[in-house]
């Protein structure tokens, strides 16, 4: 990527650096010494030559996730290409498992949330809710974290920070709110990141690690329905939003007692919006079209991805989105990422090495369920904050059905869903979500904040998740 | 040495990393006192945008990733208009100098040692936080004065310059430069002379290093002390680690302001080799700093 800066007259040329890191070679190294040493060492532990050779593929895989020397979707791709190539599961059965529906169901969610993109939906949904919160500036924070969850709901987490990140900034500048110095500045920054975090948790369209999860328990012989999922989740998404809006009064008191400027540039950008076009008209009825669909039909022969694609089928035909769009719109990165992710679940499945990592896991944890479920959650969102949450789902679903499956007191939805949520709680870094790298690149908050911030929000979250499973998820819905 | 003229250009850049207030209230007051032509550079940093957009590669679409880049930029335009510049603006009533101002582009010590090679300037003043993730190279390359202001503490400091001097330093500038800015700031001005028990040389103008013995050393000291007493100021002698003297003095007194000359300490605990001791003496530091280098 490259683009061009101008300030005071001169040029200025912000290249991603092509240059190779040293840091990024080491990472290199040690991942594929790992992958060398699972092949050559004679297997042991009661591991078999393709289980130990699957298990090197996946520590290196979590190693290249973390470190990051390749793009993500690189090392999906990588792990594709070794599955066969080392001779653990034959080339069709690794790309007939690329091909599953979770994989077209991200395809469709993204062409949709394009389309609102495109036509400016989100704005005018996100504003006209931030219109609602002005009363004064505790409450306005609720406002964006609030909205920032809803919204997630339609669109992709990131997409809604994305959103966000210039309505909040140009409030914040109206209001002359100091960088990294305002304690409001902070919060409104961090009710962006979490917000558009947790709500992302909610539906299967908010993150793509929710249809990732739903497309892997379908290979298992389970599966879930849009509303099903929402069942699970929405209930921590509706807790966790006002706790850690509470806890971010706390950490960050507010300094800001007037917030009429906040008013008035709400206003204006509402009026800069204009009156509801035709296009937004038919995308927001499309939209509405399609969750009727995935709400009484997922669970059908049509299925999630059918919905999704029959909605975009119908955006193409009502011109509310063009094939160039999509292409500019698309990530197709976290398609290929997914796809990777997904065979490497398949790939520790049939050689045996989900179950022996589960055996292994289950020694140490003695087959408490109540330590397991803690245990789940306490290692996802440790892994969820230092590497992407996209990247610790990936790597953790596989093990944690095979766990479940050693265990008959936790069932692999449960364990799943263990997973997938607290995937979601990725708050204390920014290479944990690009939510978060959004909020931070707004310049209203550091690192450090972010970390204070976080590490409060993770314990309130985790306790959250671990009463919402054990009294609703398996007291309640009997999961 | 003119005392009024002591710095004829300024420069005060402000990290989109790390906006402080006292730093533009510092340029601006010390331009006043030196009628010096003043510049207010924006420096975005570009780490920032560097890292937002390795970490948005994967999941944002190439036309997202450039529009939230946009923003970035956009927001840390109005930023340097809105907030720095407007800021300094309303606290220029109160003087009667102007300010250039410019948004720069780059990473933080680079951007500075760029501008200072290519606009002469004679004093850059930077502000400093502990938890701030800023590169502060600078202050071991650039060869022109540099104050780092530091952001306000519990304790308001006294009205008192601590002039710092040792046989790690020919001990010229120091001297003369804190007796100019003693005056015209209004703080009395107080010289500390250490004798550095690890480094054990004499320096002399041009820089070379002298092996001497500690007694050798002292009686320099104690010289330079007496020379010092003889005109009215009041200096004390004191032997030990240059850098933790310099923090314990500082703290004990607590000025406004260390002033530290071109000290050239080379040998640390067990005489092995020790780098950046201003640098460290900055980071350990609770006072405002002016290394004269």
């Amino acid at each position: 990527m490259r683009f061009i800066l101008l300030i005071d007259g001169m040029t200025h040329s912000l290249n991603e650096p092509s240059d190779i890191k040293k840091q990024d070679i080491f990472s290199l190294i040690f991942a594929f010494v790992i992958l060398l040493l699972s092949i050559y060492l004679p297997p042991s532990y009661g591991l078999t030559r393709n289980s130990q050779i699957m298990i090197g593929i996946l520590i290196m895989a979590a190693m290249l996730w973390i470190t990051e020397p390749i793009p993500l979707p690189a090392t999906g791709i990588l792990i594709m290409i070794l599955q066969p190539m080392l001779g653990l599961i034959p080339a069709d059965k690794v790309f007939s498992s690329f091909g599953n529906q979770a994989v077209f169901f991200l395809i469709g969610a993204f062409i949709i949330a394009g389309a609102i993109e495109k036509q400016g939906l989100h704005r005018r949904i996100a504003l006209g809710f931030l219109k609602r919160f002005e009363n004064n500036p505790r409450i306005f924070t609720f406002g964006i974290i609030f909205s920032s969850a809803l919204l997630s709901f339609i669109i992709p987490g990131h997409g809604v920070a994305a959103l966000f990140l210039p309505i909040i900034t140009s409030i914040l500048l109206a209001m002359r709110v100091i960088p990294k110095e305002s304690n409001f500045g902070k919060i409104s920054m961090l009710s962006v990141a979490y917000g558009s975090s947790i709500g992302s948790l909610g539906t299967l369209v908010g993150g793509a690690r929710n249809p990732l999860t739903v497309g892997i328990l379908s290979n298992h012989g389970i599966n879930i329905s849009f509303m099903q999922w929402m069942i699970y989740a929405v209930p921590i998404v509706l807790i966790a939003i006002p706790v850690v809006w509470f806890l971010l009064q706390i950490v960050f008191p507010i300094e800001v007692l007037d917030i009429s400027l906040a008013k008035k540039k709400i206003e204006e950008q509402l009026a800069a919006q204009g009156s509801i076009n035709r296009d937004e008209v038919k995308t927001a009825g499309i939209l509405l079209f399609t969750i009727i669909l995935w709400f009484l039909f997922s669970n059908s022969d049509f299925g999630l991805a059918g919905i999704a694609l029959l909605g975009s089928f119908l955006l193409f035909l009502t011109k509310c989105i063009s094939w160039k769009d999509v292409e500019q719109r698309l990530p197709w990165g976290i398609i290929l990422m997914y796809g990777g992710a997904i065979t490497l679940g398949v790939g520790l499945e049939e050689t045996g090495a989900g179950g022996w990592i589960a055996q292994t896991m289950l020694t140490f944890m003695r087959g408490n369920p109540f330590f397991i479920i803690l245990g789940i959650i306490l290692v996802t969102v440790i892994l969820t904050n230092v590497m992407s949450n996209t990247g610790a789902v990936a790597v953790l679903l596989p093990i944690g059905i095979s766990l479940a499956y050693e265990l008959p007191s936790i069932s692999p939805l449960l364990a799943s869903m263990l997973i997938a949520l607290s995937g979601g709680f990725a708050f204390m870094f920014i290479i944990a979500t690009p939510a978060n790298a959004i909020a931070y690149s707004s310049g209203y908050l550091s690192m450090r904040d972010l970390l204070k911030a976080g590490v409060f929000a993770n314990i309130a979250c985790v306790i959250i998740i671990y009463t919402i499973a054990l009294i609703y998820w398996r007291g309640v819905l009997g999961l | 040495m003119n005392n009024d003229r002591l710095f004829k250009k300024i420069l005060v850049p402000i990290s989109s990393e790390f906006y402080s207030k006292k730093v533009i209230k510092r340029g601006l007051e010390l331009a006043e006192i030196f009628q010096s032509n003043l510049t207010i550079a924006y420096i975005m940093e570009e780490k920032t945008l560097h890292k937002t957009e390795k970490l948005l590669e994967t999941y944002l679409p190439f036309l997202d990733k450039t529009e939230t880049q946009k923003e970035v930029i956009k927001k840390e335009r109005e930023t340097a208009d809105l907030i720095v510049f407007e800021e300094a603006n309303k606290l220029l009533k109160n003087y009667t100098i102007y300010f250039d101002k410019k948004v720069l582009y780059g990473e933080f010590s680079d951007v500075i040692l760029s501008e200072v090679k290519h606009h002469s300037y004679d004093l850059v003043i930077i502000g400093y936080q502990k938890a701030c993730l800023l590169n502060y190279r600078l202050i071991d390359t650039l060869k022109i004065p540099v104050w780092i202001e530091t952001e306000d503490t519990e304790e308001a400091p006294r009205d008192i310059l601590l002039g710092v001097c040792s046989n790690l330093a020919p001990n010229k500038k120091v001297p003369n430069i804190s007796l100019i800015l003693s005056k015209l700031l209004g703080w009395k001005l107080h010289i500390l002379y250490i004798v550095d028990t690890e480094d054990t040389v004499e320096v002399d103008e041009k820089g070379s290093r002298y092996s001497k013995d500690r007694d050798t050393l002292l009686l320099s000291g104690r010289n330079f002390v007496n020379k010092m007493r003889e005109k009215g100021i009041t200096a004390e002698l004191i032997q030990g680690r240059f850098e933790n003297e310099v923090i314990k003095k500082a703290n004990e007194i607590n000025p406004r302001l260390i002033v530290i000359g071109r000290e050239k300490k080379q040998r640390g605990k067990l005489g092995l080799p020790i780098r950046n001791v201003k640098r460290k003496i900055v980071e350990k530091s609770k006072h405002s700093v002016l290394l004269l280098n």
